[in-house]
């Protein structure tokens, strides 16, 4: 009987412990939750920005596989291109990249956005001087200039052709996705 | 009092003469920064769990004080995650899964049991703030190494122009065994001496 009610005061006491706990976590919750989703806004308004550069103005819309999309507006209102993001996959996973282009799909700028490639190797894919090079492309320039068969327009970081793959074979899904949703 | 502050620092710095919380000093040190900001958010956490395991040492029943101290700590840590991705959500996503991760870190429950249970609130907060100060100091020496070397750059500034070849070595996993053997080696070779 004594063991009962020892069991049950022990009980008690971890209850009121997690119930107090979990009162601070609503709590924090409840003050973080809008400042957490409006930096996500912020983050990918940022990047939509920087792929398609002239677009002020950004709307959602959706492909018919389900991917989602954004035309992008300059400020008159007029279409200027539209982004999508896609996750090829690259040698540490997948690598999370916003393709930007303008209507006549040619690409006007490329944001990796997440990526756990090998840092000095296949992370130089941020680097400019790889992802600067996607820009004013056309779908079928969007392969590697020695590794593909189909020669294309896109030099190959060193010692890291599985990432640079990855990255030209993503962004040229990306074009193709968009054309065939017109 | 005063060396309640002061053991973390050297003597007794968690990760280099303890060896606690190794995992996560592995994988964070990869640059200065993110040693800075996983040392800060470890000392935020340790302050708080030690300050609140020294105010009801006396009515936790000593049959259930670790899964108490658990939650403590888990609360906390959420706390900080929470706060960090919507303050600083680039060093949040630097850090991304280690932050979560400091629940399990074993000097804070460490601290909780061996010191914080059984002192006063004030030497437990300067036990806290010693012990984390001496974690995110132990975690910036090596961040800084790994990335002159790795990186050739400081807190992401340049440091021996274009024409460097970095150590690739050690901004990956092997550098960080490597970094943190060698200076643990410092730190004995220095206590010796000092015998």
């Amino acid at each position: 009987m004594k063991i009962a009610f020892e069991i049950i005061k022990i009980g008690a006491f971890l209850m009121a412990v997690c119930a107090l706990a979990a009162f601070g976590l609503a709590l924090t919750n409840r003050a973080t939750a809008p400042l957490i989703a409006e930096q996500k806004r912020i983050a990918r308004e940022l990047a939509m920005k920087e792929v398609l550069p002239g677009a002020v103005e950004f709307e959602d819309i959706e492909l018919s596989d389900g991917r989602l999309a954004f035309n992008g507006k300059n400020s008159s209102g007029e279409t200027i291109g539209m982004a999508t993001i896609v996750s090829p996959k690259g040698y540490g996973g997948v690598i999370e990249t916003m393709v930007g282009m303008d209507v006549d799909f040619k690409v006007t700028g490329i944001k990796i956005l997440n990526m756990q490639e090998t840092p000095g190797l296949g992370a130089k894919a941020g680097d400019l001087a790889f992802s600067g090079q996607f820009k004013g492309k056309t779908g079928e320039q969007l392969y590697l200039s020695d590794k593909d068969i189909k020669k294309g327009e896109i030099d190959a970081i060193t010692a890291s052709t599985i990432t640079s793959k990855a990255v030209t074979d993503g962004v040229r899904q990306a074009v193709e996705a968009m054309k065939n949703a017109e | 009092m005063l060396n309640e502050l002061t053991k973390g620092i050297f003597r007794e710095n968690p990760l280099l003469r303890l060896l606690l919380g190794t995992c996560p000093s592995l994988a964070v040190t990869s640059s200065l920064e993110n040693g800075i900001g996983m040392g800060a958010a470890t000392t935020f956490v340790l302050l708080c769990s030690n300050a609140l395991v020294s105010l009801i040492k006396g009515i936790v029943p000593s049959k259930v004080r670790i899964p108490v101290f658990v939650v403590i700590i888990a609360t906390f840590v959420t706390i900080t995650d929470l706060s960090m991705s919507a303050y600083v959500p680039d060093l949040h996503k630097n850090l991304g899964l280690f932050i979560p991760l400091i629940v399990v870190n074993c000097i804070i429950l460490g601290r909780a049991e061996a010191f914080a249970s059984k002192n006063g609130i004030l030497p437990s907060l300067l036990d806290g703030l010693g012990m984390g100060i001496g974690y995110t100091l132990a975690l910036c020496l090596i961040g800084s190494i790994r990335e002159i070397l790795g990186a050739g750059t400081l807190l992401g500034a340049s440091l021996f122009g274009p024409a460097y070849q970095p150590f690739l070595m050690f901004v990956l996993p092997a550098g960080a065994f490597l970094t943190l053997g060698l200076t643990m080696g410092v730190m004995n070779w220095l206590e010796k001496r000092k015998a």
